[in-house]
């Protein structure tokens, strides 16, 4: 099969003041992949996804999505195309119920077509577990319960390209092993994005890591070969 | 599904069966307050579900009012086409106003609004040769009929005020059950979330401003049409804190609410001012004391203990 790509940056830069958090990244995800995107604190992941995703517009640069230039296009724009996003600090209504939450994800994609909306919904929230606290009010869930939620509500919207940041912060181990399974069954037909600094997780489900340090590509390739790159193991380490 | 029906419906049939049983004076009252509850209920669509506070909500009254009133005695339009402009004249305006004033979030929108709004009370006096300024003017007798009926007569003027009232009020309950008003909430709840949902919040937010200007506008020029006067007074900043503070003491984001906290209002003075002359101390405490053990209002209260079910 010919590789499809799905996103690609290039040149994608964002200055804050004098702080140049994106330097010049040239990034390519295709189509049906799982991309880990690593990095110490504060080497500009956050940053980079959400130029992606339309949260922050780019300083310059270009993102292509889907055969189109986005770079102009707002967030819910973006979205819309088929892009989905979950946050790094758990975002979600935290005085509706976790029904509704997922609702919100579903509904968009579904249109007023509602019919389906209820029993998608539910089919959402039994793909990470939640469908037995459908009632409960989603800011008196259990902290890992939330992150799960959050995950539910990038799930619902069926996306083409799933950006996860930090979404195992906060699971205990039993929660990361049934991520890593649910994870590997959406990537059946979703092109995954996951920001990441368990690399046990990373290295269960990557297909491939690019690796960022100080806003730059340093190294990009399959597990094994970053797992050898000396560059990394410098910038993780300090040496 | 089946208890918000038999809830709001049966508000509308109580309000239909009371007409036949109160004595003139509550007749009266409840006829106005069914008029200001519909401005609350416009006021409640931006404060209550999107959670946009406007400190300007009298301007939307006063569009209503006048176009409605200039409309009747400048170009001597009958009163159900004169009614018809004022709704036209708030929506337009609440258009105008929801681009300029969208452009800020937070206390600038409460400011921008305020600003608006005394725009529109200065321009009124300025216009004083049409408007009649500050002392306003009447809508005759004469001209207050449709389909042969009199508005100015009591019965009709309370039907007429349970007509609009009803529109409105079931209107809301459909909307916020709606896709569109589950997205306003969201707005609400979390705004960085709805966009990351795909939903255009600037767009949705628009909807809400212009839905919440042309229902106060309306209630404005009802308010005109059945009680014949039309004045800046209505246009001043009591006039916008009144639709806030009945949706806070009904209950924000509530459908009812905006109605419970109007009559709740009414009544309170009305029955204050009966017993002593210091009657806004009497009211003032029981704000506070509210404000303390009622945050969310009384349907707040009533859909936290009771009822988690409530629109």
């Amino acid at each position: 099969m010919v590789a499809v790509n799905l996103l690609s940056t290039h040149g994608l830069s964002r200055n804050f003041g004098g702080m140049k958090a994106v330097q010049n990244v040239d990034l390519t995800l295709q189509q049906g992949k799982i991309r880990a995107l690593i990095g110490p604190n504060g080497a500009g992941k956050t940053t980079l996804v959400s130029m992606l995703c339309g949260r922050i517009p780019a300083s310059s640069g270009t993102v292509t999505f889907l055969g189109q230039d986005v770079t102009e296009l707002p967030a819910h724009k973006r979205i819309s195309m088929g892009m989905a996003y979950t946050f790094q600090i758990t975002s979600i209504f935290a005085d509706l119920t976790v029904f509704e939450n997922v609702a919100l994800a579903v509904q968009h994609r579904l249109g007023r077509s509602a019919k389906r909306l209820k029993s998608e919904t539910l089919a959402t929230l039994t793909r990470v577990g939640l469908e037995t606290r459908t009632e409960q009010i989603a800011g008196d869930l259990a902290y890992g319960h939330q992150r799960l939620l959050e995950i539910a509500m990038g799930l619902g919207q069926e996306p083409k390209l799933l950006i996860l940041d930090e979404p195992t912060q906060g699971l205990s181990d039993g929660e990361i092993d049934e991520f890593i399974a649910l994870i590997r069954e959406v990537s059946a037909n979703t092109t995954v994005l996951l920001i990441e600094h368990n690399i046990a997780v990373v290295m269960a489900l990557a297909d491939d890591i690019t690796v960022l340090n100080f806003g730059e590509i340093i190294a990009e390739g399959t597990p094994q070969e970053i797992h050898e790159n000396s560059a990394v193991q410098a910038a993780y380490l300090g040496g | 599904m089946r208890k918000t029906l038999a809830l709001h419906l049966g508000l509308i049939a109580l309000l239909f069966a009371l007409q036949f049983f109160l004595p003139a004076y509550h007749h009266g009252n409840l006829a106005r307050i069914m008029v200001m509850a519909t401005f609350a209920m416009g006021y409640n669509i931006m404060f209550g579900y999107t959670g946009l506070l406007s400190l300007g909500h009298a301007m939307f009254f006063a569009a209503g009012m006048y176009g409605m009133g200039l409309a009747s005695t400048q170009l001597g339009l009958p009163i159900g086409p004169a009614f018809g402009v004022g709704i036209l004249s708030a929506l337009v305006f609440s258009v105008i106003v929801g681009l300029l004033a969208l452009r800020t979030i937070g206390v600038a929108f409460m400011i921008v609004t305020l600003m608006f709004s005394q725009t529109i009370f200065l321009t009124i006096l300025y216009f004083g040769g049409v408007t009649r300024g500050d002392e306003g003017f009447v809508i005759k007798q004469s001209a207050r009929q449709i389909f042969g009926l009199d508005l100015s007569d009591a019965t009709t003027r309370y039907f007429a005020a349970l007509f609009l009232f009803s529109m409105v009020f079931l209107g809301i309950l459909w909307l916020v059950k709606s896709p569109s008003g589950r997205v306003l909430i969201a707005i609400r709840e979390n705004e960085e979330r709805a966009k990351m949902l795909g939903y255009d919040v600037w767009r949705h937010k628009l909807a809400a401003v212009v839905m919440s200007g042309t229902v106060s506008g309306a209630a404005g020029a009802a308010y005109g049409v059945l009680f014949g006067y039309v004045g800046a007074s209505f246009s001043q900043v009591p006039y916008s804190i009144f639709p806030l503070l009945w949706v806070l003491l009904g209950g924000a984001g509530t459908v009812i609410g905006p109605f419970i906290g109007t009559l709740f209002m009414f009544y309170l003075i009305d029955l204050s001012s009966a017993v002593t002359d210091a009657y806004m101390l009497v009211v003032g405490v029981i704000l506070v004391l509210l404000t303390m053990f009622a945050r969310n209002g009384l349907m707040g209260v009533v859909r936290e203990r009771w009822a988690k079910w409530l629109p």
